[in-house]
């Protein structure tokens, strides 16, 4: 049922940001793979990049054409299904650099744990559109807290730190909008600190502390694990003020830098762009994020901006964390930059995500006066 | 800011604290890229830059070294060095298999270094022209060239010792280290760019920065005064049979030096096929105990101390009791009376000893350390010895005895020979120096040596005094055999024991040595030689040394035009050759020697069995008496053993071979090399010897 009004709804400047922010990465992927060796043509990146953007353009359309609320009801089956997805990859994932993250179906691999971000969103604002913004004790938190930590506990055990704390971001962010106490908040952030030392005792992996330490020392191995950290350094300070020009990343591109068309594509971009080029795509996010928040508040229902919210602040905390790494802000965490980064499961979730803020954009007014 | 909505004003309100702390978070993040990329830009721009340019050194052609009149000692020339990229190689076996066989080297070692992960290997480095040329045919990816400076030496191994050698990337011994700065140039690049994997980057520029060249030296040595002493050297090793013979030559005027040199020496193109200890220079870096040569010190400060009267008389019994030791003069029965100049002349050691305690410990070892014993004279030569004096604790009454005749210290040819230059140049001790000038490669001057005064050892009338004392020490004592006629000629022989490695002296092995300068009113080189461990002729400085230092003057005072003396000494007279057969070494050679002749020695036994001249002869002094060693039917046997002939004359070695009933077929002219059968060999009577003869630097 697609009518006038939907239409005239259609929020034209958030696809209009996602579509720069899309030309932007697919740019700076080719300009990051084009001369890597063994690749069977130099736009294999970007022809398979393109190709996902296409189909997660359709799934951005298509989730448009189902108003929002029906996602409500299907919540239980999206959750349990995504549980039963994370529980598989454990047994027959695919093991890549020490984690079992993917599982091969066809010709791309399905990472339930990208997939996981966009469901948690989800479930997460039907848990708490129904408290309507109603938490007096601390027990109120629980079933968000219960609903997140399961999936969250099987993507750690994968393992894969980055990802498990997305979904920390985002539970906290949708608490804190839904209405959640700041006190009970900060209790939980309070426990989570006094646990942690748990996680680097028992259940950190030797190279999640390594890359801590990295990040805190990069200078102390520079050719092992503050490698990594001290080569975007250099890419990205040795742009500049103006970059050096697209394709001309002679730091990242010539394999100084590891993962430099997925986790760390920023420095080939901060290296090229410069100064001005990275505050650009900054203020490109921030430009998104904005959008995003100002539809959540337009929303017609607790149910829609808490969805919204929830995009918004996962791609606050990827980009932030991500950006974050590459300038050695943040520890090196295997976090994707949203549109920017290759990988196909995200740039699907991610696309999905934004079809679903712009599903509640379009059904933003409940009464119509 | 976000628009109003009536429906969830709670939302509105914690999304826009929301949205403000993300503006924060966002500033953070370019604060922190404001940092790196406009604060830190260029520091970090310099790393990248770093690690994208690999580079191959190119070495310059080191500095040429010269001799003092600008000819060449060492050279140097630019040669190739086969560099491989492993990266930019196609097929590392089939490279490995074709690189083999002209570069002679092993095809696993070859494969291996093609296959390493570096950005650039050296395969083989400084190939021959042939080599080079034969690689760049093979037109291979990934093997390319650069240059690099090969040492070349246009007089072959002359002065090796002095200019010391080159190893691949810098000078390893002589003069070669002590200037390696100054030699060595710049190194140049030969820049690409290159990736993690050192894959070269296409399309990229190769640049070449090249070589700086090095400082050219100009030393103080001359080249044919080092090629008469070489040429000696090697001559007193086949007549003599030492161990070794050393010789260094200066201005005794400035402390430049002329010449130094040792034998045996080393090929610098081939110096690692000679043990390490061929390549230093012995004059320089040896010390050892100098004999009767060091007796000059102590005349030098008795002289001055007004304690020495030519006139006096002194009894020498053989002996002297010191400290309930008695010391012995070299002479089995002592000189009995004789003047103090005497003493000089025939070099007795009591003598000396009575001098040395007129001047007391105090006294004597002020002068010894004056004139520059028991620490580096300061050349500029690696590795110099200091030599050891007697500490002040040490001193005794023994210590001072043997002190001032020459035992119990250790010193350097170097520290003496610049000892005697004071005694020439009128007390005035200098430091002795090597290198004149140092050029830059456009032929500026930028350094040049001044004569360097270490200080006034002893006044000029000492110094004039002392060398007539040794001026007749050529006339009339030891010296007599580097007599040169026309010339006045101040000389000091010496004869030390060897310190064995385990204390003690080693019996029969001494270094004989004689030091002396030419002329005496206006000394213009100072000269000392040594003859260490000589297995033929007795061991005398008189009998090896003084030859050894005569004819290395006779041509360096002919090459350097020195005039004769206005007042030379008259002509010796001729003298009578004694009766030697039925002698022992010994006692021909204490004969010979109070003649002024000089008694060579060939064959083996204990007796002197025949020799040439005859008896009564009558010869001029310096005359050298062949003698044949054997028993009585040394001659009267059909079955002969060949003696060793390496050394003599044609004449000689024919008078010789006549004795034994031998036919000689000489070959060349100088002094005989090397003879068929070798010595040692039996042979009939009546056989032929072919003996070939050349000049000794041939062998």
């Amino acid at each position: 049922m697609l009518n006038r009004r939907l239409i005239r709804n259609f929020d034209f400047y958030l696809l209009l940001i996602v579509i720069v922010l899309c030309a932007v990465g697919t740019f700076t992927l080719y300009s990051a793979t084009r001369n890597m060796e063994g690749l069977p043509d130099p736009l294999y990146f970007v022809k398979r990049q393109l190709l996902f953007m296409g189909v997660g353009a359709a799934i951005m359309l298509l989730v448009c054409f189902i108003d929002y609320v029906n996602f409500k009801n299907w919540t239980g089956y999206l959750y349990g299904a995504n549980l039963v997805l994370l529980g598989l990859v454990l047994v027959i994932g695919e093991v890549e650099k020490g984690a079992m993250r993917r599982i091969p179906i066809g010709f791309f691999d399905l990472q339930p744990s990208e997939i996981a971000k966009v469901i948690i969103i989800i479930t997460l604002a039907r848990l708490l559109a129904e408290k309507e913004g109603q938490f007096p004790y601390f027990r109120d938190l629980f079933p968000s807290l219960a609903a997140t930590a399961l999936p969250m506990a099987l993507i750690f055990l994968q393992p894969d730190l980055g990802t498990s704390l997305v979904f920390l971001a985002i539970l906290l962010g949708m608490l804190y909008v839904a209405g959640a106490q700041g006190r009970h908040l900060g209790l939980l952030i309070g426990s989570g600190v006094a646990v942690s030392p748990i996680f680097w005792f028992y259940l950190l992996e030797e190279y999640q502390k390594n890359r801590l330490i990295a990040f805190i020392n990069p200078e102390l191995d520079p050719t092992d694990k503050g490698w990594q950290l001290l080569q975007s350094i250099i890419g990205i300070g040795s742009g500049g003020l103006l970059g050096k020009g697209p394709f001309n990343s002679t730091q990242v591109r010539l394999g100084f830098l590891p993962d430099h068309y997925t986790d760390m594509i920023f420095a080939v971009f901060g290296e090229e762009m410069g100064y001005v080029g990275a505050v650009s795509l900054l203020l490109l996010y921030t430009l998104l994020i904005y959008r995003i928040f100002w539809i959540s508040t337009q929303a017609k229902d607790q149910f829609g901006a808490l969805l919204c919210c929830g995009v918004a602040v996962m791609f606050f905390f990827q980009v932030m964390v991500n950006i974050g790494m590459t300038i050695s802000l943040m520890p090196v965490t295997g976090i994707p930059l949203p549109f920017m980064s290759y990988g196909n499961n995200a740039l699907l979730v991610n696309l999905t995500s934004i079809g679903l803020v712009l599903n509640v954009a379009m059904r933003r007014h409940k009464i119509q006066f | 800011m976000l628009e109003l909505s009536v429906t969830l004003p709670a939302v509105r309100r914690r999304v826009m604290v929301m949205f403000f702390f993300i503006i924060m978070a966002v500033a953070v993040l370019i604060g922190r890229l404001g940092w790196l990329q406009i604060i830190r830009s260029e520091e970090l721009y310099e790393a990248a830059w770093e690690q994208w340019n690999r580079s191959i050194p190119a070495r310059s052609p080191r500095g040429t070294i010269y001799d003092r009149e600008g000819r060449m000692l060492a050279g140097s020339s630019t040669v190739d060095t086969v560099v491989a990229i492993p990266a930019q190689i196609e097929d590392p076996v089939k490279t490995a298999k074709l690189l083999a066989p002209v570069l002679e080297m092993k095809e696993e070692e070859l494969l291996e270094k093609l296959t390493m992960n570096l950005s650039a290997i050296y395969l083989k480095r400084k190939v021959t022209p042939e080599t080079s040329q034969a690689v760049r045919e093979l037109e291979l990816p990934g093997i390319i060239f650069t240059t690099e400076g090969q040492r070349f030496y246009p007089n072959g191994t002359l002065a090796s010792q002095l200019l010391g050698f080159v190893g691949m990337d810098e000078g390893l011994a002589g003069l070669e280290v002590y200037y390696e700065e100054q030699l060595k140039g710049k190194e140049g690049y030969l820049l690409f760019p290159s990736d993690n994997l050192n894959r070269p980057i296409p399309h990229e520029i190769k640049r070449f920065v090249p070589p700086k060249e090095g400082m050219d030296l100009y030393l103080t040595i001359d080249e044919t005064v080092q090629y008469i002493v070489e040429r000696e050297l090697a001559r007193a090793m086949i007549e003599f049979q030492p161990k070794a013979v050393m010789a260094i030559a200066a201005d005794p005027r400035t402390g430049a030096i002329l010449a130094a040199a040792s034998k045996p020496d080393y090929d610098p193109l081939h110096y690692e096929k000679y043990d390490s200890k061929y390549w230093a220079l012995p004059p320089i870096t040896s010390s050892f105990e100098p004999g009767s040569t060091f007796k000059l010190i102590t005349l030098c400060a008795a002289v001055e101390e007004g304690l020495y009267n030519e006139q006096e008389y002194y009894f020498c019994r053989g002996f002297a009791s010191v400290g309930g030791h008695n010391i012995h003069c070299w002479t089995g029965s002592g000189h009995g009376s004789i003047s103090y100049l005497q003493a000089v002349e025939s070099s007795c050691n009591p003598a000396f000893i009575n001098l040395g305690q007129r001047l007391g410990e105090e006294k004597l070892f002020r002068y010894i350390r004056a004139f520059g014993f028991g620490k580096p004279t300061g050349i500029d030569y690696p590795g110099e010895s200091g030599g050891v004096v007697f500490e002040d604790e040490q001193l005794g009454p023994v210590e001072l005895a043997t002190t001032a005749f020459g035992q119990g210290v250790s010193v350097t040819p170097l520290q003496q020979l610049m000892a005697v230059s004071a005694i020439a140049n009128g007390g005035k001790l200098m430091k002795p120096y090597l290198v004149e000038k140092i050029c830059n490669a456009e032929g500026e001057v930028v350094y040049e040596r001044k004569p360097e005064l270490v200080r006034q050892v002893i006044s000029r009338s000492t110094a004039e005094r002392v060398a007539r004392i040794m001026e007749s020490v050529t006339l009339n004592g030891s010296g007599k055999n580097a007599a040169i006629e026309g010339y006045r000629i101040a000389t000091k022989t010496g004869t030390a024991q060897k310190p064995g490695p385990r204390g003690g002296y080693i019996p029969g092995e001494y270094i004989v040595s004689m030091i002396g300068f030419v002329p005496v009113e206006d000394p213009q080189i100072v000269l000392y030689v040594a003859v260490d461990g000589a297995s033929r002729g007795p061991q005398w400085g008189s009998q090896l040394g003084a030859p050894l230092f005569r004819r290395i003057m006779v041509d360096v005072l002919n090459y350097l035009q020195v005039p004769p003396s206005e007042k030379p000494a008259a002509p010796a007279e001729p003298v009578e050759v004694p009766e030697l057969r039925g002698l022992t070494v010994d006692e021909a050679a204490a004969r010979v020697d109070t003649a002024g002749l000089m008694l060579r020695l060939i064959g083996e036994g204990q007796y002197i069995v025949n020799q040439t001249p005859k008896a009564g002869a009558t010869v001029s002094r310096q005359t050298q008496v062949v003698v044949y060693l054997g028993d009585e039917e040394a001659f009267s046997r059909s079955s002969i053993t060949v003696p060793d002939l390496s050394g003599f004359t044609v004449k000689d070695v024919g008078q010789v071979l006549n004795w034994l009933g031998l036919y000689l077929e000489a070959e060349g002219s100088g002094i005989a090399l090397r003879q068929e059968p070798a010595a040692g060999s039996r042979v009939e009577k009546g056989n032929v010897i072919k003996v070939f003869f050349g000049s000794p630097l041939e062998q």
